[in-house]
């Protein structure tokens, strides 16, 4: 009934990409986002999309996993190609009963899809090389600068931290409740919406009342111990960049700079 | 909103923690990717209404963030930004008026979330269709079409964990 393999789509590793730093990646997503938006040729975009797959390869992620990846928005995908493919003027090329195929349609769907893939595909890399612990350090170095303005950064982590660490316990917990009411003849596969919903009560409020109890009790354990929000602290792993993180910095902002001159310049087939 | 009480950051990870594990149970799966969950919002509302508006919104956005970690959706970044820190952040919206009455709250930050769902919807349709398409009534009955459920659950929801509470105030 619960399934958490899903969770982070993180897939363990010791790939170059694997053991780059989670702000390099972070910052190599926000370029290809920039990318992605800023070129509208197709032939640029299939260059991206090249790069792309180039580090989906250097991460050693298998073509099956990223289909996987994919799938969810196999539908949005084909609608959006379906929609340019038949509801774009332009200089006419197949008619099919009332549809006609343009030219501009054509390109059009191919920008779209090629943008969509790239989207996916390097949203889909972080995730699915950089471990959720390694987010959430990444995440709350990013935010550190933000600190000045109020921002809590460190509460941020830390909530962060408790939440991943908890997920599995409170699946069990979860698992347990619903054994426990099966046992005693709930049926949590009826097909009423309403019913369902009544079933779900005696799950719900105990999974409540124990969570935040639990939190209560964390809070008190952990402010026995001497934890002080805030307070300097060391981390087992701290974040540090390596000669591959300012090498892969470097080239994300060379490549990035050649695409923007390659459009700028309006060159190499300027026809599409 | 610096210093946050440490019972409260527990209480934000719990709540973070809860509203994923029941993310994963969903009462009834849409075709196309959207789901009635078994109120997986409430545990970032009940945050709310107990720990006021802004740390509310904090764990939302939080919450945003997990969600996009077990269901990534990027094709554009204001759909990004739209379908998960601001529609998810939208639920701190219960930590408003929650002294009187946590109802009031909890109906404006679902409507907020609906809200942030419905713009990504036609953002997302305005950049990827052609022109001349009517994108928001379809994005208005998708969205509604599982948010209102879970609007109804929800309100049940806190009506029974308030209850509860009273009755161990009780006892």
């Amino acid at each position: 009934m619960i399934n958490v393999n899903t969770i982070g789509q993180y897939i363990p590793g010791n790939s170059l990409i694997h053991r780059l730093d989670p702000r390099t990646k972070f910052f190599t997503l926000l370029v290809a986002v920039f990318l992605v938006f800023f070129l509208d040729n197709l032939v640029h975009l299939g260059f991206l999309l090249f790069g792309v797959i180039l580090v989906t390869f250097l991460a050693g992620i298998k073509p099956k996993m990223f289909w996987q990846a994919l799938k969810p928005v196999v539908f949005i995908l084909v609608l959006a190609l379906i929609l340019q493919l038949f509801f774009t003027p332009g200089e006419k090329l197949i008619t099919i009963g009332p549809f006609k195929i343009t030219r501009e349609g054509l390109i059009n769907s191919g920008i779209v899809f090629l943008r969509l893939v790239v989207m996916l595909l390097s949203a889909y890399l972080l995730t699915a090389t950089t471990s959720p612990t390694e987010l959430t350090h990444g995440l709350e170095s990013l935010l550190k600068p933000f600190g000045r303005f109020g921002l809590p950064y460190g509460e941020i982590a830390l909530m962060l931290t408790i939440a991943l660490r908890f997920i599995p316990t409170l699946t069990e917990e979860a698992e347990r409740l619903i054994k426990a009411q099966e046992s005693r003849g709930a049926d949590f596969y009826t097909r009423g919406l309403s019913k369902k919903a009544q079933m779900m009560l005696p799950l719900i409020i105990p999974l409540f009342i124990n969570a935040f109890k639990r939190a209560d009790e964390l809070a008190v354990a952990m402010e026995a111990r001497g934890y002080r929000i805030g307070a300097p602290r060391g981390k087992l792993k701290p974040l540090k960049f390596t000669a591959k993180d300012y090498l892969f910095l470097f080239l994300n902002l060379l490549i990035a700079m050649l695409f923007v001159i390659l459009k700028l310049w309006g060159g190499f087939p300027a026809k599409f | 909103m610096k210093g946050l009480d440490l019972r409260v950051v527990t209480r934000g990870g719990l709540a973070l923690a809860l509203a994923v594990v029941l993310s994963f149970i969903k009462i009834w799966q849409m075709p196309q990717g959207g789901s009635v969950t078994l109120l997986s919002m409430l545990p970032v509302v009940y945050f709310a209404y107990t720990e006021g508006f802004l740390p509310g919104v904090l764990v939302g956005v939080l919450y945003g963030l997990l969600q996009y970690l077990i269901e990534p959706y990027f094709v554009h970044p204001v759909q990004f930004l739209l379908d998960y820190p601001v529609a998810f952040g939208a639920l701190g919206l219960a930590g408003l008026f929650a002294k009187k009455s946590p109802y009031p709250g909890v109906v404006l930050a679902i409507a907020g979330r609906f809200l942030a769902h419905l713009i990504s919807g036609a953002v997302f349709f305005a950049s990827y269709a052609p022109e001349g398409q009517n994108p928001w009534v379809y994005s208005a009955i998708y969205n509604g079409s599982y948010l209102l459920p879970e609007l109804i659950l929800t309100l049940g929801a806190v009506y029974f964990l308030k209850i509860f509470e009273r009755l161990r105030k009780v006892t």
